[in-house]
């Protein structure tokens, strides 16, 4: 009996690590953005740390669940300009690296002006649409 | 009484007229357009070597595709060089709306300048990098229609020649297979082409001045040039494609000019130039690049085709543009006024989807139109 307590506090250890794991990144403001809706927030940072009209770029994306949801297992960016009807001329990669944890290689946005930089966070057959406004000029 | 009064009308008259031609004369700048026009220098900026070429920047490199590049060894018939369409003294184009090499082609030619700072070349961008490009006319049917066999025959009999491959590329033409040698070759020409280098020019002059707020400097500029800047920056929207120092972002849009060939069928431009781009054993991501890690070759890597693709071609610099006409992808305007109007009286019917979004009629007047030519021409 005293051992059932024991596991199931080391289970809920081990579960709460992996959400804080995951949370402790996409919690912090440190640096860059963070987005929210339904049950995912999402912090990402370009590499480099300015986007410049022009140039490639790089993100380092987290993700974490605000309630008991599963992680996401997949990922897709995009970037649009809603003005011009147009996209990005490259269609970036992107890896998982851990639990929560991506990386995308090969986004580069080629006019001034507004952006909308989009996530299509996959969790099974679902799919949430996370995304925010970048201006550049 | 008389005379008085007639003093004072003459005085408003030349006060109501003065005020708005010294208004016309007065060309101010924001904060926000001071940032944005000094964001087109510094001029030139500093160009690194290729690191897919081992020679680019090799002295003796640039000097032999400088000979290739003038000679008529590289055209099957020996009666074309690189020359025939890239005249130095026409700012390396040939002034014709479309080039003749063996046979007439569809496009027009581009000026060679400034071409480190390009990411692809080619209307179409068919080509990541300068000696894949340089490779393409050699071997083009309609330009000088040899092939990688007949160079290297050429080359291994040819003393000279041989002589300056050798010393370069540290091997002998003789032990290169075909496909190496065409390689090496474009390597030799790039190299040569990658010294081609605009001069400052008043815009710049301007540019610098206005960066150091050197009142004096910046008023040398001409008062028409500053006016059809501030339309450039302002209500043309030129900047947006047409941005930093070289005065382009590099990529390809659609700019409402009709794509059927005077050949017949339809220039696919950028959606081809993909195309072609992805078959190609040249690319960055091949074996010919000398950079082990292929860093640069991120562009190729994700480069993606789709149906905005069709019709778009590559935003030229505006660099020295008012010595490359004619103008457009295929030769069909032949000056900068033409152009000008072009996107003043767009016609946004024809413009493919991608295009609808991005351009507008720009409704210019006609001394708003001799303003932006006027900006253009000092570039």
């Amino acid at each position: 009996m005293q051992f059932q307590p024991f596991l199931l506090a080391c289970a809920l250890l081990s579960f709460a690590s992996a959400q804080a794991s995951a949370g402790s990144d996409c919690n912090s403001r440190q640096n860059g953005q963070q987005i929210e809706k339904g049950p995912y927030r999402l912090a990402f940072q370009t590499e480099p740390s300015n986007i410049t009209v022009g140039k490639f770029f790089d993100l380092a994306i987290s993700v974490c669940t605000t309630d008991r949801s599963p992680l996401p297992d997949g990922l897709k960016i995009d970037a649009i300009m809603p003005m011009h009807g147009h996209g990005m001329n490259y269609r970036p990669s992107v890896k998982r690296s851990a639990p929560g944890k991506f990386q995308a290689t090969g986004l580069m946005m080629h006019m001034a002006g507004s952006w909308v930089l989009r996530f299509d966070v996959r969790q099974g057959d679902k799919a949430t649409r996370l995304q925010t406004k970048i201006t550049l000029k | 009484m008389r005379r008085f009064t007639q003093s004072a009308l003459a005085g408003l008259i030349i006060s109501s007229v003065a005020t708005p031609l010294l208004a016309a004369n007065t060309v101010t700048f924001s904060e926000s357009e001071k940032a944005t026009i000094t964001s087109h220098g510094p001029w030139p900026p500093k160009m690194t070597p290729d690191p897919s070429n081992r020679v680019s920047g090799n002295k003796s490199a640039i000097a032999f595709g400088r000979e290739l590049f003038r000679s008529r060894f590289l055209s099957a018939s020996r009666r074309h060089s690189c020359v025939t369409c890239h005249k130095p003294n026409r700012a390396y184009t040939d002034g014709l709306a479309r080039s003749t090499g063996v046979s007439m082609v569809d496009r027009n030619t581009i000026s060679l300048a400034n071409l480190r700072l390009n990411r692809w070349y080619g209307w179409d961008g068919g080509s990541d990098n300068l000696w894949a490009q340089s490779i393409r006319p050699i071997l083009d049917p309609r330009e000088m229609n040899a092939t990688p066999a007949l160079i290297a025959k050429r080359l291994r009999n040819d003393a000279p020649f041989s002589r300056g491959y050798q010393a370069i590329f540290k091997s002998s033409p003789s032990v290169d297979d075909a496909g190496q040698i065409i390689v090496n070759l474009g390597k030799a020409l790039a190299a040569y082409q990658e010294t081609i280098v605009t001069p400052r020019t008043a815009f710049d002059e301007f540019r610098d001045a206005l960066a150091k707020s050197d009142e004096q400097e910046t008023s040398q500029y001409p008062v028409a040039a500053r006016r059809g800047l501030k339309i450039f920056i302002g209500k043309g929207k030129c900047g947006l494609c047409h941005l930093g120092p070289n005065f382009t972002n590099g990529e390809f849009d659609d700019a409402g000019i009709p794509y059927f060939k005077a050949s017949g069928g339809i220039d696919k431009g950028r959606f081809g130039g993909i195309q072609k781009l992805k078959k190609s054993p040249h690319t960055l991501l091949g074996r010919f690049n000398d950079n082990p890690r292929r860093a640069s070759g991120i562009a190729t890597r994700h480069v993606t085709r789709s149906h905005q693709s069709w019709g778009q071609f590559r935003v030229p610099s505006l660099r020295n543009v008012i010595n490359t006409a004619p103008y457009m992808h295929d030769g069909s305007l032949p000056t900068l006024t033409d152009v000008v109007r072009h996107y003043s009286n767009l016609n946004e019917e024809r413009l493919h989807l991608d295009g609808r979004g991005l351009l507008r009629r720009l409704d210019l007047t006609d001394p708003e139109i001799v303003d932006l030519v006027a900006f253009l021409e000092t570039l």
